[in-house]
């Protein structure tokens, strides 16, 4: 996804002003280049700087303490706990998405203005607010003539309190995320569809190949790139995805729903310990570079 | 299943062969896709649309028995979230339009004033969408407190604009990059500076981009909500925050819950629906093209 390196040189017309127009170019690109520039270094460097000091509403606000608001993220709270749910919730979330987006991808992969229209349709959860999504789903899990119970007691199954336990609270936001990011992926593995050579499937067919082995053989060969590219734009919006742990359940019941993002708030903001949400800011920093570093790492050595 | 290649339907563009079977099993497919997608907001539609007797009903009722806009009115009754809704507009709009001047005007520069280090440009704009936003907050808290900028508006419109503008560049070069530079050195030639090129000629060409990228803008802006609940008091806030503050009132009605959701997701959802296809191409464009 490198900028291609412009191919014709410029116009040098009127010699000794094309020095001046390369600035001008420059002024114009700079603005956002600047703002991007200033949205990596400032915040990075400013939670570590941060994260280093007592930041927390105190008398002492502003003094050194090293690394021990890192140390009580270890010692109290529940750190471990946090990083779990933020795992169970971002793996399961992109998992469920990407294989009904794909599967509808593959649905939808054929011309005509009914199919248009059925995926303009399935698009409308993607385009919703996640405060509208989060209330949309609060009315179908509600234990009181909520939809959800409804469904299930036609199949007999015993109603439940989905986001008043612990135990299913989170899969509960999980089939909400669910629900609100599959267009995205549906979208984008749509598009990479669309860019399939014709003859491809054509020799597939030749070799007497049927539907699932063309889907495996072809089609996920050649969709290797966006898939890289969606898994990691929908690994960092499932990561720091806030609004339905603070709309749905304010990162409960207990901490069930906690996970980093809904942490940072919490700390800074609900308990004011800036200094402590600093340094969860930066464990974040770390911990999703790790991430996308391995599998932009992984996926680069596997054979396409 | 066997695989069969359809006949030309589409003429103009290479043809593409498209298998023909499974088409009940992929109407099948859809046709539960769609439940799935769409029932969810009917049910919000629909209990908007119920009185409170009905919505207490401990069998709840498929279709609104007597439909009512009742909730709507309670919805409305104080103002504050139609203050909220028009907030909402309005950071959108103004964080929209400044998207697309700086991001038109450097997306240009990139694609048509050749200049060394344009790489660098969009490598930074992409690197941003790798950060984490919530980890952003709490530094950029702390700046706009110094500087007075929370509690406003304006200090929320600025910061949109901050986070959105890398995006927006990087949707709007993949456009601007399919513009002919023979128009650009067309042009120069007649001696038109290089503001007038982008004013007369490039932008009337790019439109369909800044519809896409200005469409995307206001969604997410509408949509955003950290930032919003941080950022502002709760008296003058955007409508994602009055609509959570609903929701954590400790007996939330579900009635006026379910009209202010509706109220909340109108805006979006009509610019959605107005503008979907220069929508859809603006975002997988970059995705796919690049």
């Amino acid at each position: 996804m490198s900028a291609p390196a412009p191919e014709s040189p410029d116009l040098r017309v009127g010699g000794l002003r094309a020095d001046r127009r390369r600035w001008g170019g420059w002024a114009l690109a700079a603005i956002p280049a600047l703002v991007a520039a200033w949205l990596v270094v400032y915040p990075l460097g400013y939670n570590l700087w941060i994260s280093l000091h007592i930041n927390r509403l105190s008398p002492n606000d502003g003094a050194w303490v090293g690394l021990k608001n890192y140390v009580q993220l270890f010692e109290f709270g529940d750190l471990g706990g946090t990083l779990w749910t933020t795992l169970v919730w971002t793996v399961s979330g992109i998992l469920l998405q990407a294989v009904l987006g794909f599967i509808l991808a593959l649905a939808l992969d054929r011309p005509g203005r009914g199919i248009t229209l059925v995926r303009t349709l399935l698009l409308t959860p993607w385009v919703m607010p996640g405060v509208v999504v989060s209330a949309v789903w609060l009315g179908i899990y509600n234990p009181i003539g909520g939809l959800a119970n409804e469904v299930l007691s036609w199949f007999g199954v015993a109603g439940h309190d989905w986001l008043g336990d612990p135990n299913t609270a989170l899969w509960a936001l999980v089939l909400t995320n669910v629900w609100k990011a599959f267009p995205f992926w549906m979208l984008l593995l749509s598009a990479g569809l669309k860019a399939i050579p014709a003859e491809l499937y054509e020799a597939a067919s030749l070799d007497g190949a049927g539907y699932l082995r063309t889907v495996r053989h072809v089609v996920i060969p050649e969709l290797r790139n966006v898939i890289v590219l969606t898994t990691l734009l929908a690994f960092i919006w499932t990561f720091n995805y806030f609004d339905l742990s603070y709309a749905m359940t304010q990162g409960g019941p207990g901490t069930s729903t906690t996970t980093i993002a809904f942490d940072i708030y919490k700390t800074s903001f609900v308990y004011n310990r800036l200094d402590q949400g600093a340094a969860l800011s930066v464990l974040s920093f770390v911990l999703m570079a790790v991430a996308i570093g391995a599998y932009a790492f992984a996926s680069r050595r596997r054979p396409s | 299943m066997t695989t069969l290649a359809a006949p030309r339907t589409v003429p103009h563009r290479p043809v593409r062969a498209r298998r023909r079977h499974g088409g009940r099993a992929r109407w099948i497919v859809l046709v539960l896709a769609l439940v799935f997608a769409l029932v969810p907001i009917y049910w919000m539609v629909i209990s908007a649309l119920k009185p409170n007797e009905e919505l207490g009903l401990l069998k709840p009722t498929l279709l609104p028995l007597h439909p009512t806009l009742v909730q709507f009115e309670t919805a409305l009754a104080d103002g504050s979230l139609l203050a909220a809704t028009a907030n909402s507009g309005l950071v959108a709009l103004l964080t929209t339009a400044a998207v697309l001047l700086f991001g038109s005007a450097a997306a240009y520069a990139v694609t048509q004033w050749r200049f060394p280090g344009v790489g660098g440009v969009l490598g930074l704009t992409l690197f941003t969408q790798l950060l984490p936003q919530t980890a952003t907050l709490v530094p950029i808290y702390l700046l706009w407190n110094q500087l007075g900028l929370t509690g406003s508006l304006g200090g929320l419109g600025l910061i949109y604009s901050l986070l959105f503008l890398p995006v927006g560049v990087w949707m709007l070069i993949g456009f601007f990059r399919s513009l002919p530079y023979e128009l650009t050195e067309a042009a120069l030639v007649d001696g038109a500076s290089r503001l007038r090129i982008l004013w007369s000629i490039m932008l009337p060409l790019a439109w369909p981009a800044l519809i896409s990228v200005g469409a995307y803008t206001l969604i997410i802006c509408w949509s955003e909500f950290l930032f919003a609940l941080v950022f502002l008091n709760s008296d003058a806030t955007t409508v994602t925050v009055r609509l959570a503050f609903l929701i954590g009132e400790h007996d939330p009605n579900v009635g006026p819950l379910m009209a202010s959701a509706t109220i909340a997701t109108i805006a979006p959802l009509i610019i959605f629906f107005a503008l979907q296809r220069y929508f859809v191409a603006g975002l997988t464009g970059g995705a796919v093209k690049s």
